[in-house]
C-alpha cells in the first residue's frame, strides 16, 4: 500500500506540466492567501485541536511537540 | 528626475499609503543623488573625474547597472552607449545652431563603451574627458525601484510615473487595468492613443523631448554615438511595454536610434509596442 | 504570456533582473524583512454529552481558553527567527470508560470532578538562508502541564530549483515526553511513564503556473514508550471486576501522505485550497482528511476565508466500545479517538488589514458522527465529540 502511495505521489508531481513563471509574474503566488498556511498561528492551533481529538496527526513537517491531551 | 513625478497608489489606509509613498520617494531621491551628473560627490562624477587616471571600485548596484548598460550596448549593436553623453558639450538645442563638424569629430573620439575598462568590480575611463552617465536609463530604473519599494510596503494596486516612464504595480482594486494615454508627438496636450496596462513598465522615447529646427530640418536629442549626429528618419515616437520599465525604456530608446530599422528591432524584441511615424501613422503591436 | 524567443529581450531581462531588488521578494528565499508580533485568543467548547449516551459523571465536557503569542523577526542578514508561546487553561470533564447500557448499547461514563489544568508550550524556529534557494531550519520546543512534560527538537532543509520551479524539502524531528498522571478521584494506571517520537519527512513543492502551486509530502513517525491513556478504563464483561486500565501497544508507526493544492482565481479575486491527507498506522487505523477552502478578497483590506473539512477514520485493532472477554494480547481501549467515525467541520474567518495591523475573527464548528465515516460503522462510540471554537487574532507589523 505504501509503495503505491509513494509512486502515485511522484507521478502526480512529475505529471504536472509546468508553465514558466517569470519573477515579475509572481504577484498571485506571493499573496498571503496562497501560502500553504496563510496564518501559521491559526494552523498551529487547529493542528493541536485535531491532534487531541482525532487519531491522526502530522504531515506538515517534522517539528512540534507532544501533549498529554485527552 | 527632470520631469513630473507621480505616484497613484491604492492602499488600506492613509497611514500605510503615506509610508509607501515616502519610501518610494526616498528611493527615487537616493538614486537621483547617487547617479547624478551634477553632484561632485556622486559615484558617476567620481568615475568621470578619474577619466584617464584610474579605475574606481563600484558597489553591487552600480556594477549591475554597468552590466546592464554593457548588455544594452551589445544588443543594440553599439547604439546604446553610456559614454555618448559628451556630445552634450557640442549640441545645444536651445541655441538653434548646429555644431561644426570638427567639434563633433573631437567629441566622437571620447565615445566608445567598448574602450571602457570594466571588470565587474572597477570601472575606468581610458581617456581624460570621457564621461559615463546613466541618464539613458536612470529614470526607468528608478520607476522600477519605486514600484518594488511600494510592493514591499504591501501596495498591490497603483502605478509610479517618473516623467513619462511608468511602472504599473497592479491594476485598480476591481481588477480593471490603467488606461494610459500616449502623448501626440506634435501636439503635447492630446493623447494620440491609449494603452491598457495591468502590470509592468511602459516607457516612451520621442523626437520631441529636446530638439531644434534648423532650416526646416528637425534635429532631436537622440544622438547616434557612431556619427555624433541626431538620428534621422526615425519614428516620431516609440512606446514599449515590458515587465520592467528599464527594459521597456531600452527597447524604446534603441528603437528610435535604429531609425529606419526600428520596426525590425521592435519585432525582434517581441515586446508589445506602439510606433508613431513622423507623418502621424500609428503602428500598434500590442 | 506568449513564448519569448527574442535573444535580445532575454539578454536585457536577465541583466535587469540581476539588479539588486529588481526580481522582487516573491522569488528568492529571504529572511523576513520586518518583525511581526501576533496574539490570538481562542475559546473552545465541547457540546454536552447527550443523555442517551451518558452513564454517569458530568455531562459537561471540555472548555479550553487558549492564548497564543508569536514573534517572527529578522535576526541577521541571512537568518530569521520565529517564537511561539501557547498558554491554555482547560476545565471540564472527559470520557472515562464505556460500558454496555440498555440493550447492549454502549454508554459513556464521564469523569466526575471538574478537571482544571494549565498548559504552556513554547516553540522556537531559526531559519538560516544559506542562499537564495536554500534554507536550513532548526527547531526546539518545550511544553509543560500538570501531568505532562515534553521536549522536542527538529531540523528541516529546503532547496528550490528555480528552473524547474521545484522545491525539495526534508526534515527530522524528535520529541521526548514524560507523564506523571495526576491522582484525582479517578485512579490512574501508572505513576510515571515516558514516551518518545521520531519523525522523518520528505516533500516536493511545484509551481505549476502563475496562479497554481501544489505540494506533496510523505512522513513516517515512530512512537515508543507508554502510549496508553492513564486516565481511561475499559469494560470487560467476563471479569468480576470489569473495569481495566486502558492498555495500548508500546510502539506505533504512522505514515502520512499529504497533498496540498493552491489556485488563485483572478476573476473572483480569491484563492482555492484543497488539502488531502492519508494516514495509515500499525494500529490498523487508516484515515482520510479532505479540506476545501475558499479565500475571498473583498477590496484591498478585507478577506473572508471559508473552509469545509471532512475526516474519516477506521478503528484501532484493540478498540471496542466494551469487551466481552480479555484480548489475548492484553490490549484494550474504548477511547472514542480510536473508534471508527467521521467528522465534518466548517470554518469561517474574517480578516481585516488596518495599517500595520491585521485583525481576524474566526469561528469553527466540528461534529464527529459514525455516519460521516467513509465505511459503515456498526456501533458508534458514545463519546464522540462536537465542539465550537471562536478565535480573535491581532497581528502587527513593526
Amino acid at each position: 500500500m505504501r509503495i503505491w502511495i509513494v509512486l502515485l505521489a511522484g507521478l502526480l508531481v512529475s505529471a504536472c506540466s509546468i508553465t514558466k513563471v517569470e519573477p515579475w509574474d509572481r504577484q498571485y503566488l506571493s499573496r498571503p492567501e496562497m501560502a500553504w498556511d496563510p496564518d501559521s498561528t491559526t494552523a498551529a492551533y487547529r493542528a493541536h485541536v485535531y491532534f487531541s481529538k482525532e487519531a491522526s496527526s502530522g504531515g506538515t513537517g517534522a517539528g512540534g511537540g507532544g501533549c498529554g491531551c485527552n | 528626475m527632470g520631469g513630473p513625478c507621480e505616484l497613484k497608489l491604492y492602499g488600506a489606509d492613509s497611514q500605510s499609503l503615506q509610508r509607501a509613498a515616502n519610501a518610494a520617494m526616498t528611493e527615487v531621491k537616493r538614486l537621483e543623488t547617487k547617479y547624478s551628473r551634477y553632484r561632485e560627490d556622486s559615484l558617476v562624477s567620481r568615475i568621470n573625474q578619474q577619466a584617464g587616471h584610474a579605475a574606481v571600485s563600484v558597489d553591487a548596484e552600480t556594477a549591475a547597472l554597468l552590466n546592464y548598460a554593457d548588455t544594452a550596448f551589445t544588443q543594440s549593436e553599439g547604439l546604446f552607449d553610456i559614454t555618448s553623453g559628451v556630445l552634450r558639450r557640442v549640441w545645444d538645442f536651445k541655441s538653434g545652431q548646429l555644431p561644426n563638424e570638427s567639434a563633433v569629430a573631437d567629441c566622437r573620439r571620447l565615445i566608445g563603451w567598448q574602450r571602457v575598462l570594466w571588470d565587474g568590480e572597477r570601472c575606468g575611463l581610458p581617456d581624460a574627458g570621457m564621461e559615463i552617465d546613466f541618464g539613458g536609463f536612470g529614470k526607468e530604473y528608478a520607476a522600477d525601484r519605486a514600484a518594488a519599494v511600494c510592493r514591499e510596503q504591501g501596495i498591490a494596486y497603483g502605478l509610479v510615473e517618473l516623467g513619462g516612464d511608468i511602472h504599473v504595480i497592479g491594476p485598480h482594486p476591481d481588477g480593471s487595468p490603467w488606461q494610459i494615454g500616449l502623448r501626440h508627438p506634435r501636439r503635447p496636450e492630446e493623447p494620440i492613443d491609449r494603452v491598457s496596462v495591468s502590470q509592468g513598465g511602459l516607457a516612451s522615447s520621442g523626437d520631441y523631448e529636446r530638439f531644434m529646427i534648423v532650416e526646416g530640418v528637425r534635429y532631436c536629442h537622440l544622438l547616434n554615438p557612431k556619427t555624433g549626429w541626431p538620428v534621422t528618419e526615425s519614428p516620431a515616437q516609440v512606446s514599449v511595454l515590458a515587465p520592467l520599465c528599464l527594459v521597456a525604456g531600452t527597447g524604446a530608446t534603441v528603437a528610435m536610434l535604429k531609425a529606419q530599422s526600428s520596426r525590425q528591432w521592435l519585432e525582434s524584441l517581441e515586446l508589445p509596442y506602439v510606433s508613431i511615424a513622423s507623418d502621424g501613422r500609428v503602428t500598434r503591436a500590442l | 504570456m506568449k513564448q519569448q524567443n527574442s535573444s535580445a529581450l532575454l539578454a536585457l531581462t536577465s541583466a535587469a533582473l540581476a539588479l539588486p531588488g529588481m526580481s522582487g521578494k516573491a522569488d528568492a528565499a529571504a529572511p523576513a524583512s520586518e518583525p511581526v508580533l501576533s496574539y490570538h485568543a481562542s475559546h473552545y467548547r465541547e457540546a454536552d454529552i447527550e443523555r442517551k449516551d451518558h452513564l454517569g459523571g458530568s455531562r459537561e465536557r471540555y472548555e479550553i481558553d487558549t492564548h497564543q503569542l508569536g514573534l517572527a523577526a529578522p535576526l541577521s542578514r541571512a537568518t530569521d527567527i520565529k517564537l511561539d508561546l501557547m498558554v491554555e487553561s482547560m476545565c471540564g470533564a472527559s470520557p472515562w470508560y464505556v460500558q454496555p447500557g440498555a440493550g447492549g448499547k454502549p454508554v459513556q461514563a464521564m469523569s466526575g470532578a471538574s478537571i482544571k489544568e494549565e498548559r504552556y508550550d513554547i516553540q522556537g524556529r531559526l531559519n538560516q538562508f544559506v542562499s537564495s534557494d536554500t534554507v536550513l531550519s532548526y527547531m526546539a520546543g518545550y511544553s509543560d502541564e500538570d501531568d505532562y512534560e515534553a521536549v522536542n527538537i527538529g531540523f528541516e532543509f529546503e532547496h528550490t530549483i528555480p528552473a524547474r520551479q521545484l522545491t525539495l524539502s526534508a526534515g527530522i524531528g524528535y520529541s521526548d515526553d514524560e507523564l506523571e498522571p495526576t491522582q484525582g478521584t479517578t485512579p490512574v494506571s501508572v505513576l510515571k511513564a515516558e514516551k518518545d517520537n521520531l519523525t522523518l519527512f520528505a516533500g516536493l513543492g511545484l509551481v505549476v503556473d502563475a496562479r497554481t502551486a501544489v505540494q506533496t509530502s510523505l512522513s513516517v513517525s515512530d512512537q515508543q514508550g507508554f502510549l496508553s491513556d492513564p486516565y481511561k478504563l475499559v469494560y470487560i464483561a467476563s471479569q468480576n471486576n470489569p473495569l481495566y486500565a486502558d492498555s495500548r501497544p508500546d510502539d506505533r508507526r504512522q505514515w502520512v501522505w499529504l497533498t496540498r493544492f493552491r489556485h488563485f482565481v483572478p476573476a473572483a479575486n480569491a484563492a482555492f485550497h484543497a488539502d488531502y491527507r492519508y494516514f495509515d498506522d500499525d494500529w490498523d487505523i487508516e484515515s482520510h482528511t479532505l479540506e476545501l477552502g475558499w479565500y475571498q478578497n473583498i477590496g484591498p483590506t478585507w478577506r473572508i476565508d471559508t473552509s469545509l473539512r471532512w475526516y474519516s477514520q477506521t478503528a484501532a485493532f484493540f478498540y471496542a466500545p466494551y469487551f466481552l472477554s480479555q484480548r489475548a494480547d492484553g490490549y484494550a481501549s474504548s477511547d472514542y479517538r480510536l473508534s471508527p467515525y467521521g467528522a465534518l467541520g466548517l470554518r469561517v474567518k474574517a480578516v481585516k488589514k488596518l495599517g500595520p495591523w491585521q485583525l481576524s475573527a474566526e469561528f469553527e464548528t466540528y461534529s464527529a458522527k459514525a455516519g460521516y465515516s467513509l465505511d459503515d460503522v456498526d456501533v458508534e462510540n458514545p463519546g464522540l465529540v462536537e465542539f465550537n471554537t471562536f478565535t480573535l487574532g491581532f497581528d502587527r507589523v513593526f
